[in-house]
């Protein structure tokens, strides 16, 4: 479970988020929604430890990690563009995680291979990320980010860019990714629709800022 | 910034406080004695040397922009076959030695009339033609094509569409780029010794003579000073006049040549111009290796005394000479390359802007600090080899810089941040994420300073001693000796380097 109590986050003198409070349940999916500046994607990078919080305290599984660095939360994070590794082929981006959790090779291979299977992209291993599709490349970025089996999945505007064939595939097989890797979600959009096929609970961000 | 990158910032600032800004200070706190300061400022003497060090750089900028920003529009705009090949022509003598690209002017102009003002401005703009290549065009480049086709369609003839759409979009790189050729030609010294003459000589070649030939250190210094000044207070009007950068940057493809076929002539003229000022040195260099002028015959002498014990009249093998330039440009990169990196990372202002100012100081300046600062115990390193590579190492540092920041700028944060979120401490993720996204502007990086280092010339003829001769101080000792067999050596010497370095540009 993801509980965020009190959030307030400012870029110099400018208020991003305010007093916000967030609890997700284990195994669900929950979107947040709002419109553009709302501070969406602030607060995704607030739960991952990617910027500097004011004030506010943050807990997975019921562990303070207000103060853990990013590095050692294991939240898996995927970002609007993907953001694949372009030195690293498909395989090492999937494997870098394991990596830096210095699991062996065989290990390793066994989870990319599985989650390669399950990206339907089995072929794709040895690729370079710019040899890659948009829709290819954000389900390996999908599968990057589960790879530590993470407990905590975030995603920023997954589906942004994409033309409307790749976007509604690529829709179903996050959602199917998520319900087999059973994995808490969180998706962040600032479409409805798309909120509401993949989430069980839609919040908009405005209604997370409590009074002080 | 975070604490990891003051951290980062700590070696650069070490690096370039000991070796560049102590040098450069102590030098103008020690010696900047007013009464000396007035003398020289209205000495005539050096009020001459200091007009024609003005006019001649000024000259060497018109001279070096007609020529090279038609080049630049040819291979920024069009596309032709051997278009990169000549690009690589062009952009050589970059990383080509002062001396040798003046000891090529030497050997294609008559020797009668091989020194003074001509050889000087070709010399110049033979090395400087590069900076425009580099500088404008990738601007140049990137304006939007369909800007000038709209100008053309709205009835602008070629000339009005330069003034309107083309000249504020390349204004402001233009300017840089003069500024950038005026600093090098103000403060020319290799060029100068080899093709000067006893006639022309600039406030760079004269604080030489004055600091190591007449051991009259405060008027050198006073020099400087007043070098410094004069590069302060043409730094400052071009800066202020230049404009607001304007944006009309589009990435598109060059429309071949055959389709622009009422231009292909002046594409052909203004390419063959710059070709010929680039090329003509460099082909009778090698054709002067193999050539005595004096015995009007061919002659392999110059290239077997680079296989003897020592060089015609000199103490030195060309062996050692090349050793030591190849072992201190080796050692330059590698300072050099790490502390721009750490300097680059650690995104202190301020560091950035200290670390640019090597360009604005003349090697001689900093060559007559480090001569003083390194003169007394416990640092008395003056006459240590390895001052050699550091001092490369500081002249190299601005262009280093400048060769990693953009690469490192442009890495996306959300990179970072997914290399971060699955675990990669910000050690690993600049090793594992940054360090291999950068790894051709390191590649980059090591080869400008290693070139840098190659044909230094300034202030390695203040710190050089026996043992540590570089192969442009043989040049310019080689050129300076009266006899054939000396001239013969070092055209062979010349030859060598250029055939190296036309070698590994054309592989990189």
């Amino acid at each position: 479970m993801l509980k965020v109590s009190h959030l307030s986050v400012s870029y110099g003198k400018e208020k991003i988020l305010t007093n916000v409070s967030l609890t997700v349940p284990t195994g669900s999916t929950t979107a947040i929604v709002g419109p553009s500046g709302s501070g969406k994607s602030t607060l995704l990078h607030a739960i991952c430890g990617l910027i500097t919080i004011e004030s506010g305290q943050i807990f997975i599984d019921d562990i303070d990690v207000t103060s853990t660095p990013a590095h050692r939360r294991n939240i898996g994070l995927v970002s609007q563009s993907g953001d694949l590794f372009p030195t690293m082929t498909v395989r090492e981006n999937i494997e870098f995680g394991l990596r830096m959790d210095k699991a062996d090779a065989d290990t390793r291979a066994m989870r990319s291979d599985f989650l390669l299977d399950l990206i339907s992209l089995a072929e794709y291993g040895k690729r370079m990320p710019d040899t890659l599709s948009g829709g290819q490349a954000r389900r390996v970025a999908v599968a990057r980010a589960l790879a530590r089996k993470p407990p905590l999945l975030v995603m920023d505007e997954p589906l942004t860019g994409l033309d409307a064939e790749t976007h509604d595939e690529l829709a179903t097989d996050i959602k199917r990714l998520i319900a087999e890797t059973a994995t808490t979600a969180i998706i962040v959009t600032h479409d409805l629709d798309e909120a509401k096929f993949f989430a069980d609970v839609v919040i908009d961000i405005r209604s997370l800022t409590e009074p002080e | 910034m975070t604490r990891s990158q003051h951290g980062l910032a700590a070696a650069p600032w070490v690096f370039l406080g000991v070796f560049f800004v102590a040098p450069v200070v102590m030098t103008l706190a020690i010696f900047s004695d007013i009464t000396v300061l007035q003398e020289t400022i209205t000495n005539s003497f050096f009020i001459k040397i200091a007009w024609f060090s003005l006019w001649q750089a000024m000259l060497s900028v018109v001279v070096t922009l007609l020529i090279g920003l038609p080049a630049t529009w040819a291979l920024s705009r069009v596309s032709f076959p051997g278009s990169q090949i000549l690009r690589g022509i062009l952009s050589a003598p970059f990383v080509m030695p002062a001396v040798v690209v003046a000891s090529g002017v030497l050997a294609v102009l008559p020797a009668d009339n091989n020194t003074g003002l001509i050889p000087i401005l070709w010399a110049h703009a033979m090395f400087n033609i590069s900076v425009v290549l580099r500088i404008v065009g990738p601007r140049w480049e990137l304006l939007d094509q369909r800007l000038e086709h709209a100008a053309a369609t709205l009835g602008a003839h070629p000339m009005h569409t330069f003034r309107h759409i083309v000249w504020p979009h390349i204004k402001n790189s233009t300017m840089n780029a003069a500024l950038l050729i005026f600093i090098y030609c103000f403060t020319s010294f290799g060029v100068i010794v080899i093709v000067g003459g006893f006639q022309r000589r600039t406030m760079e070649a004269e604080i030489f003579t004055q600091a190591i030939r007449l051991g009259d250190t405060s008027t050198a210094t006073a020099l400087a000073v007043t070098q410094i000044a004069m590069i302060g207070l043409v730094f400052t009007i071009v800066r202020t006049r230049s404009g607001r950068e304007i944006s009309a940057q589009h990435i598109q493809r060059r429309p071949p040549l055959s389709s622009t076929t009422h231009n292909r002539w002046i594409v052909w003229g203004a390419i063959a111009s710059a070709v010929a000022v680039v090329g003509l040195p460099l082909v009778a260099t090698l054709w002067r290796s193999i050539y005595s002028r004096s015995t009007q015959s061919f002659t392999v002498s110059g290239w077997e005394s680079l296989l003897d014990a020592r060089l015609p009249g000199m103490a030195y093998s060309a062996t050692e000479v090349l050793t030591n330039s190849a072992m201190f440009a080796l050692l330059a990169a590698l300072v050099c390359v790490p502390l721009s990196l750490a300097a680059v990372v650690s995104n202190n202002r301020f560091l950035f802007f200290v670390s640019s100012l090597p360009v604005v100081v003349s090697a001689a300046t900093l060559g007559i600090g480090l001569i003083i600062t390194f003169d007394v115990d416990p640092i008395a390193w003056r006459s240590q080899w390895w001052l050699l590579p550091v001092v490369h190492a500081v002249i190299a540092f601005p262009l280093t810089t400048r060769t990693l920041h953009p690469a490192y700028t442009a890495i996306p944060t959300s990179l970072r941040h997914s290399a971060t979120v699955l675990g990669a401490s910000p050690l690993r993720t600049f090793f594992h994420i940054e360090i291999p996204i950068m790894k051709s502007a390191l590649w980059r990086a090591t080869g400008l300073s290693a070139a840098v280092s190659l044909g230094e010339f300034g202030a390695t003829s203040f710190l050089s001693r026996s043992g540590t001769t570089t192969m442009p101080i043989a040049i310019s000792q080689l050129m300076g000796t009266v006899g054939q067999a000396p001239q013969q050596a070092a055209f062979a010497l010349s030859a060598t380097f250029i055939i190296v370095t036309i070698g590994v540009m054309s592989r990189a």
